[in-house]
C-alpha cells in the first residue's frame, strides 16, 4: 500500500529530484525520514483525492523494505501511466518453478520412450525416494510399482487419445500400497512427432481410505435398511419415490429397489386424494410427524393394509420438502383384527351366556346374552367372583366336583343355580373349560351357560300333558268295562221294575238302584270325555246362543250374594257340541262358585281374537282365528303347588264325595278335542282368570 | 215317551213322540250277540218281556251259526268280542242274509263306539246304539228299525 502510494506521490507532485534520487548509505537515515514524511503525506493526498487511482508502479525490485534496510536501494523507477500492469513478467519462470517444486501433486515429464527426464519434489515424496537420481534410473512406464497393466490401453490409443486420466493401486518400495491419480499427457509437435509424456500423479491413498470406509459404511447402512422387515422410503414433494429400501418395493410387489425408485406414490395409493388431503392438512398445521393407516394397491393389484409413519420436512418457506416414511404390511393383524371382530360379534349375539375368568373365577368378561339371562348389568358382573352368581345350595359339594375337575385341566359341564338380580333362581347348564399359555399353565377359563329353565318347563308341561293322556287312554279302557257292568245292572233292574208293582216298597227300592246307576253312567260319559273318546256329534255352533243359555241357568243356581257379570259378543261360529260348551262353562263356573265361597264377582266374557295371548305375554298367532272365553272370578286363587295338577283327573280340592276331580280334566279334554287351548292366571287371595280359545270357523 | 205294554195282547200299541197316532208292534225273531253274559241274558230278558222270540250267542262264530239255524229277522250284536267279533258277523249276515236287520251296539274301548258303529254302519247295520242304554230306547229303536223299512 505504501509502496503504492510513494510512487504515486512522486508522479503527481512531479518532482523531478525524487525521480532518479540516489541514496547512499549515509543517507539512509534522512531517506528513511524522508520516506516517513511521505508516507503521512500521501495518506492526507490519499483521503483528499481519493479519485485519483490510476496510478501503477514498476517496480525494480521486489521488496524495496527490505532493500532500504540494507542500504541498497534501487531508484523508484518511473511510475508508468498503466491502468493494469503486468506484475509478473519478469519473475513469472521462478514462480512457476516455485510452485512446481511445492506443489503436493508429482509432476513428471518423460520422453517419448518413456524415460524420466525431470520430475519435482512431490514425485519422490509420493513413491518413496530420497533423491531424484535414484528415479532417474527407471522407465517410467515399467516402473515397478505398477500392479496391473493398464498403462498398455493407454498406448494402443495413442493417436484418438492423448490424455488418459486413471486410479490405480501402486505398491511402494516399502512395501505399502498405495493409491496413485495418474493423469498423462502427451506432447506432440507440428509433424505429429511424439515428443514428451506431461504425467502428474498424485497420492489419493487418503482419499481413497476415507472413499472406501464411506462405501463400506454405506453398504452396511444400505444392507440393514434392505433387510428390516419395514418398508422405509423417502419421496419429494410431487410424490415421487426417490429412495426405498428391499422391503417397501418388495411390499409393493417388486423384486428389486431400482424398480421402485422414480415412480409415484400415487400409482399405489387406492384413494390418493385422501392422502394429500391427509398431507395438506398436516402441512398446513405444520406438523412433522404423522400416523396413518390406508390401503395400498400393489402392483399385481392386490390390496394391502399398512401403516404409515410419516416424517415431513419443510424448507424454510414451508413448502413441503420430502417426505421420510416407514411403512408397515399390517394386513395380517387388519385380518386377525377382521376375525376378531366377527368373532365378537358373533359372541355378543349368540343366546348363550359366555363368560371368560381368570384362574380364580374372577369375571373378566361377560357377553350381552348372560347380562340379559340374569338381568345383571355387564359392570356389577365384571370383577365378581363366579361364586357370586352360584345359588345353589348344593354348592360346596358341587364347587368341590367342578374345581377337582377344573385343576385337572379338564373341561368340566353340568347343571348349577345361578341366581337373577331379582332373586330368581334359573338353572344353567355350565360348560367351564380352562385356557392354557403356550408353557401349559391355566390362565383364563371359558364358561359357557345355556339356561334350561325355559326348557324344564317345557319337559315338565310335556311329562304333565303325558299324564293327562295316560289317565285318558287307561280311562277309556276302563270305561267300555264299566258300560258293560253298568248296562248289565241296568237292563236287570228296569226288568225288576216292570215286574214289581208301584204300590210295593221294593219299588222305591229299586228306583234308588237305578237313579245311581245313572249317575255311574254320567259319570263314565265324562271320564270318556275327558279321554276325548265321547261319541257327541261336533256341528258348527254359534257358541254365545249356547252360553247365553247356560247362564241363564247358572244365575239361577248361584246365591244372590254373588255377581254374575257377562260380556258376551257374537263371535261367529266353532265346530262344537252345544252339551260340552255347556258343560264347560258350568264346570268352570261351578269352581268359581267355590272359589268366591259365597261373596263375590264372577265375570264371564267371550269374544274374538287373532291370536293366543299367554299370561306370561307370548303371543302366538297362525292362520286360525279364535274364540275367547274368559271365566274371572275374585275368589281364593290357585295355590302354587297345586297349578300344575288342577286339570288332572279325579284331582279335587274338596272334601271326598263332594267333587268328582273330574270337572277341569273334562273341560281340558274337550278344549283339546276341539284343538283348543286352556290356561289359567291365578294369584293367590286375588282371583283366578280362565281362558278358553277355540278355533273359529267360517 | 209313554209306553204302554199290555202282556197278553199280540200287539204292542205304542205312542211315539213324531207320530200322534197309535201303531201296532209286531213280535220279531231276535238274535242277542254279546260276550258279556250279564248284558246278553238281561237283555234277551228285556225282549221277552217285550214278547220278542230271542236266542243269544257269545261271539261272532256261533252268532253266524244261530243265524242260520234260525234265520231271525234281527241281530243285535255287540261289535268288540273275541273271537270273531261284530265286524264278522255284519258282513257275514250281508252276504248271506241281506234281508237280516242289524243293529250294533258298543261299549267304546280304545277308539271311541261312535267310531266302532259309525264302521258298522258302513258296513251295512241297520241301526246303531252306543252302551249304556235302557230297555226303552232299545225298544224304541227296533221299532223305529221295522218302520222306516215298512215305510
Amino acid at each position: 500500500m505504501h509502496k503504492e502510494l510513494i510512487a504515486f506521490i512522486i508522479y503527481f507532485l512531479n518532482l523531478p529530484c525524487l525521480n532518479h534520487l540516489y541514496f547512499n548509505p549515509s543517507y539512509h537515515t534522512l531517506c528513511a525520514l524522508i520516506l516517513i514524511s511521505l508516507i503521512i503525506f500521501c495518506e492526507y493526498y490519499f483521503k483528499k483525492f481519493p479519485s485519483v487511482q490510476f496510478a501503477g508502479i514498476n517496480f525494480k525490485k521486489r521488496n524495496i523494505f527490505r532493500q532500504l534496510s540494507t542500504s541498497y536501494f534501487l531508484p523508484i523507477i518511473s511510475i508508468q501511466d498503466k491502468k493494469k500492469p503486468a506484475p509478473f513478467e519478469i519473475s513469472e519462470a521462478r514462480i512457476y518453478e516455485s510452485f512446481f517444486n511445492s506443489s503436493p501433486i508429482g509432476f513428471i515429464r518423460t520422453d517419448s520412450k518413456g524415460k524420466i527426464l525431470y520430475c519435482n519434489q512431490a514425485v519422490l515424496n509420493i513413491l518413496g525416494f530420497l533423491s531424484q537420481n535414484e528415479l532417474l534410473n527407471f522407465n517410467y512406464f515399467k516402473n515397478p510399482f505398477r500392479i496391473k497393466n493398464t498403462i498398455e490401453s493407454f498406448f494402443k490409443n495413442l493417436e484418438n487419445e492423448p490424455q488418459f486420466i486413471h486410479e490405480e493401486e501402486w505398491l511402494k518400495q516399502s512395501g505399502n500400497h498405495i493409491f496413485i491419480k495418474e493423469n498423462i499427457k502427451s506432447i506432440i509437435n507440428e509433424d505429429g512427432r511424439l515428443l514428451f509424456f506431461d504425467i502428474s500423479i498424485e497420492n489419493i491413498t487418503e482419499r481413497f481410505r476415507l472413499e472406501r470406509s464411506l462405501e463400506i459404511t454405506e453398504e452396511k447402512y444400505k444392507t440393514i435398511l434392505d433387510q428390516l422387515p419395514i418398508g422405509i422410503y423417502r419421496i419429494i414433494s410431487t410424490g415421487e419415490i426417490v429412495f426405498s429400501n428391499l422391503c417397501f418395493a418388495k411390499l409393493l410387489g417388486f423384486s428389486s429397489k431400482q424398480e421402485l425408485i422414480g415412480k409415484n406414490i400415487s400409482e399405489f395409493l387406492s384413494n390418493p386424494q385422501e392422502y394429500e388431503s391427509i398431507l395438506k392438512e398436516k402441512s398446513d398445521q405444520h406438523l412433522s410427524i404423522f400416523i396413518s393407516e390406508f390401503v395400498l394397491n400393489k402392483q399385481d393389484k392386490n390390496k394391502i393394509w399398512v401403516q404409515n409413519t410419516s416424517n415431513i420436512f419443510y424448507d424454510t418457506s414451508d413448502e413441503i420438502l420430502y417426505l421420510d416414511g416407514v411403512i408397515e404390511d399390517i394386513t395380517e393383524r387388519k385380518k386377525s383384527e377382521n376375525d376378531l371382530k366377527k368373532l365378537v360379534t358373533a359372541i355378543n349375539h349368540i343366546s348363550e351366556g359366555i363368560l371368560v375368568t381368570d384362574f380364580d373365577g374372577n369375571i373378566l368378561f361377560v357377553n350381552p346374552a348372560y347380562e340379559k339371562m340374569t338381568l345383571f348389568q355387564i359392570n356389577e358382573l365384571i370383577g365378581t367372583n363366579l361364586r357370586f352368581l352360584n345359588n345353589n345350595p348344593l354348592f360346596n359339594e358341587l364347587n368341590e366336583k367342578a374345581w377337582s375337575t377344573m385343576l385337572s385341566d379338564k373341561t368340566w359341564s353340568g347343571m348349577m343355580f345361578d341366581k337373577k338380580k331379582n332373586g330368581e333362581n334359573i338353572e344353567v347348564l355350565t360348560i367351564i373349560t380352562p385356557i392354557k399359555d403356550n408353557d401349559g399353565n391355566i390362565i383364563n377359563r371359558v364358561v359357557v351357560k345355556h339356561d334350561v329353565t325355559e326348557e324344564r318347563k317345557l319337559e315338565q308341561n310335556l311329562r304333565h300333558s303325558q299324564k293327562l293322556q295316560a289317565i285318558g287312554t287307561l280311562a277309556g279302557g276302563i270305561a267300555h268295562d264299566f258300560n258293560n257292568i253298568i248296562m248289565g245292572m241296568q237292563i236287570y233292574t228296569e226288568i225288576l221294575l216292570k215286574k214289581i208293582p208301584e204300590n210295593k216298597n221294593e219299588y222305591g227300592l229299586l228306583q234308588k238302584i237305578y237313579s245311581a246307576q245313572n249317575r255311574a253312567k254320567d259319570l263314565i260319559k265324562q271320564i270318556l270325555s275327558f279321554s276325548r273318546q265321547t261319541d257327541d256329534e261336533r256341528k258348527p255352533l254359534q257358541i254365545h246362543l249356547i252360553i247365553k243359555e247356560a247362564l241363564k241357568l247358572i244365575k239361577t243356581t248361584f246365591p244372590v250374594s254373588i255377581k254374575l257379570v257377562d260380556k258376551i259378543k257374537d263371535c261367529g261360529y266353532a265346530l262344537a257340541n252345544p252339551a260340552q260348551i255347556e258343560q264347560i262353562l258350568i264346570n268352570l263356573c261351578t269352581n268359581a262358585n267355590y272359589a268366591v265361597n259365597g261373596h263375590g264377582t264372577i265375570s264371564v266374557e267371550l269374544k274374538s281374537s287373532k291370536y293366543i295371548k299367554y299370561p306370561d305375554g307370548k303371543i302366538i298367532k297362525n292362520k286360525y282365528s279364535w274364540i275367547l272365553l274368559k271365566v274371572k272370578d275374585t275368589g281364593c286363587g290357585i295355590e302354587q303347588k297345586i297349578r300344575d295338577r288342577i286339570f288332572e283327573p279325579f284331582f279335587t280340592t274338596k272334601s271326598v264325595g263332594q267333587g268328582t276331580g273330574l270337572g277341569l280334566s273334562t273341560v281340558h279334554g274337550i278344549v283339546k278335542q276341539y284343538g283348543g287351548e286352556i290356561f289359567f292366571d291365578s294369584e293367590i287371595g286375588k282371583g283366578t282368570v280362565f281362558y278358553i280359545y277355540l278355533p273359529a270357523v267360517e | 215317551m209313554t209306553v204302554k205294554l199290555e202282556r197278553e195282547q199280540f200287539f204292542i200299541y205304542i205312542y211315539p213322540p213324531w207320530n200322534n197316532k197309535y201303531f201296532m208292534m209286531e213280535m220279531y225273531d231276535i238274535l242277542v250277540v254279546d260276550d258279556e253274559p250279564m248284558i246278553r241274558e238281561g237283555l234277551k230278558t228285556a225282549l221277552e218281556i217285550e214278547g220278542h222270540r230271542t236266542f243269544t250267542a257269545s261271539d261272532g262264530n256261533e252268532a253266524i251259526r244261530m243265524v242260520n239255524e234260525n234265520k231271525p229277522q234281527l241281530i243285535i250284536t255287540d261289535i268288540i268280542m273275541p273271537e270273531s267279533d261284530g265286524i264278522e258277523v255284519i258282513c257275514n249276515v250281508k252276504v248271506n242274509n241281506p234281508e237280516i236287520k242289524i243293529l250294533a251296539i258298543s261299549g267304546g274301548g280304545r277308539i271311541s263306539a261312535q267310531d266302532h258303529l259309525k264302521i258298522a254302519q258302513q258296513l251295512g247295520a241297520t241301526g246303531i246304539m252306543t252302551k249304556p242304554f235302557s230297555t226303552e230306547d232299545l225298544i224304541c229303536q227296533i221299532n223305529k228299525l221295522f218302520l222306516d223299512c215298512k215305510s
